[in-house]
């Protein structure tokens, strides 16, 4: 007898709606899965046979084959367990095939037939609801990521039987509902605080700026001079994820299965901080079924890359991309995919191999060749992708010895937020939401600048001897610190010259 | 192989076809022989051919019965089974490969029927 059901993959960021048809009839006995599928899936035999013999339902030893349609794309979701086992039961007798034709199913089952939390299920339902189905059932450590979908009624099953009594009406299956206590739970703790670091008001207001405009910094500094520390703490004072926004973010923890069993949506912004040993696949994502790296990851949060330039230069020059696009796309044999990328990337370095170059109580001893060597890294069109360029000098003893409270992160966000804002309202019409993303058009049409200001511009670039996407890269930075500056219409002198401080001269860029 | 060893296996596919007929089995044919391969027994209950390979020993000094039946054993039962249900015209009828162990000591003959032992295997 032929049975459909539906279960889901995932394809990048998104959900995919995989049609399961099982036949089962006469023959010499086997189980053969067609349809590309990949290891977990073909592997999904074992399992499903396995499962549906210790939930106590007899399987006849007939000819089975399971189709998994569309054929010409990759499954590798081991999600795909319920709907063949389903299906299978269907094409046996034991469950009324037009009972389950409004339902998806995603779920790995173990050999005792319960079911195992799988990766993607928010996206999986998003796309189900999408495609106008009303029900899906999902192990019990995803329900609540599910639960996160309007309009689609959520089944959690323990277990396979459970779900097998429900359709053949000899069980009770309730819809699932949300498990508040773990619901909004955090996975990412940040606890850090602005007011932890002491001094380094320069460095801080930087940090400040980028935050506000969602500007790329870079900060040159001497060991030990809080660099790191105060990259940690940057999310702390971005505003709150929006609930789209968080929803973004939780389903690319989903696909990267980063949830774990009983999360739900997401409200903190990401930080991630990758080693400087990670490849490039890692950091922009890859794979033969491509998958999310750390600047998809990082989406609406942070990226933080310590000692810079002891990456890879590949790897730094992969991120040009994510970095203009706000978006990567990862091509391979098996297809194209493109993951977000929106984030705010903040990298840490030292001026020399030594550390200590520019510092008055240290000697440093590298030559110039190890210094050019050294930042030879970072190339010219790296360096112009980030806005901000500080020195982080050392912190003094009065700073650190200092009783006074510095100021909290809940401070400085609320300027952060109310800057945003502006920018959001300003920006809207393009569908952006932060002066980082402002192309040269917008720049041109939305940052008004003082004719005093348009002076000191006009020396800077020449004294400088800046390109035109540095020039851009400097308004951009005014318009955010007018805008913290209580939302100022035009862009003032004072502005301009922050802006330019801000793009400090480090001695390797514009080279 | 020894005429001992032919002997014994012969008296334990008898005692198996007689243990299938006492299970209610009906028994189509014995040792279905083409090029390559041989079934020791077909039968048939409810409707459903079954394919059954005996094994029988006296001792367990050369493992379980039913472990001589591997990979290579079972491909040719397949390929038997093809060929009977080719030539006597049974099209997708239901079929199930058996396999009966005959435990031989002394002349107490007990036997233990694996239903559904394996299947075809994917060629994908």
């Amino acid at each position: 007898m032929y049975a459909r059901t539906f279960g889901a993959s995932t394809m990048g960021v998104d959900g995919l709606i995989i049609k399961v048809e099982v036949d089962s009839a006469g023959g010499l006995p086997s189980f053969d899965v067609v349809g590309l599928p990949s290891g977990s899936v073909r592997e999904s035999k074992e399992r499903v046979r396995t499962a549906i013999k210790n939930s106590g339902l007899r399987m006849r030893p007939e000819k089975i084959t399971v189709n998994l349609a569309p054929a010409e794309i990759k499954k590798e979701s081991a999600g795909l367990d319920l709907p063949i086992a389903i299906g299978l039961l269907a094409a046996q007798g034991r469950i009324d095939f037009e009972k389950i034709a409004d339902f998806v199913f995603a779920g790995e089952l173990s050999l005792d037939g319960k079911l195992c939390t799988v990766n993607g299920i928010l996206p999986i339902t998003i796309t189900a609801r999408d495609a106008g189905f009303k029900k899906i059932v999902v192990p019990p450590g995803n329900a609540n990521e599910a639960l996160l979908v309007d309009s689609v009624e959520v089944f959690a099953p323990e277990s396979l039987i459970e779900l097998v009594d429900f359709f053949s009406e000899e069980g009770e299956l309730k819809p699932a509902t949300p498990q508040t206590a773990e619901v909004e739970k955090d996975f990412i703790e940040l606890v850090d605080d602005f007011s932890d670091v002491q001094g380094q008001f320069m460095a801080k207001r930087a940090l400040e700026v980028a935050a506000a405009g969602g500007h790329n910094v870079l900060m040159v500094g001497v060991p030990g001079s809080g660099k790191t520390m105060l990259a940690k703490r940057v999310s702390s004072i971005l505003p709150e994820l929006t609930r789209e926004e968080a929803l973004e973010v939780t389903k690319i923890y989903s696909v990267a299965g980063k949830i774990g069993a009983g999360g739900g949506l997401i409200t903190k912004r990401p930080f991630q901080n990758p080693n400087h040993d990670s490849s490039t696949a890692a950091i922009i994502g890859g794979g033969t079924i491509p998958k999310p790296g750390q600047v998809t990851l990082a989406h609406h949060g942070v990226l933080f890359l310590d000692e810079l330039p002891e990456f890879q230069k590949a790897t730094l020059e992969s991120l040009r991309e994510p970095l203009e696009e706000r978006k990567i796309t990862i091509s391979r044999v098996n297809g194209t995919i493109t993951f977000p990328s929106s984030l705010i990337l903040i990298c840490a370095m030292n001026p020399c191999p030594c550390g200590w170059y520019g510092d008055k109580e240290h000697i440093c001893n590298c030559s110039t060749l190890e210094i050019k060597r050294y930042t030879r890294k970072l190339s010219g069109p790296l360096l112009d992708r980030i806005d901000i360029h500080i020195r982080v000098p050392k912190v003094k003893y009065e700073d650190l010895s200092s009783k006074r409270k510095a100021e909290t992160s809940a401070e400085v966000r609320k300027r952060v937020t109310a800057a945003r804002k502006i920018q959001l309202e300003r920006l809207s019409k393009y569908r952006l939401f932060c002066n980082a993303q402002m192309n040269h058009a917008m720049i041109k049409e939305l940052c008004i600048v003082s004719p005093e200001a348009e002076d000191l511009l006009k020396e800077v670039f020449e004294v400088k001897k800046l390109s035109a996407r540095s020039y851009d890269r400097i308004i951009k930075v005014a318009r955010t610190i007018a805008d913290l500056d209580n939302g100022a219409d035009i862009i003032s002198v004072r502005h301009i010259a922050e802006a330019v401080k801000l793009r400090d001269d480090l001695g390797f860029d514009n080279r | 192989m020894s005429d001992a060893t032919k002997l014994l296996g012969r008296a334990g596919e008898n005692f198996a076809a007689q243990f299938l007929l006492d299970e209610g089995y009906k028994i189509i044919t014995r040792n279905y022989r083409i090029k390559t391969a041989e079934i020791d027994i077909i039968a048939e209950k409810d409707g459903v051919i079954v394919f059954v390979e005996v094994k029988t020993r006296e001792d367990l000094n050369h493992g379980l019965p039913m472990e001589a039946v591997n990979k290579r054993k079972q491909k040719k039962i397949i390929e038997a089974a093809r060929v009977f249900l080719q030539n006597e015209s049974y099209f997708d009828c239901a079929c199930r490969f058996d396999v009966i162990e005959v435990y031989a000591f002394g002349e107490v003959f007990s036997a233990h029927h694996i239903e559904n032992a394996f299947e075809v295997q994917s060629e994908f």
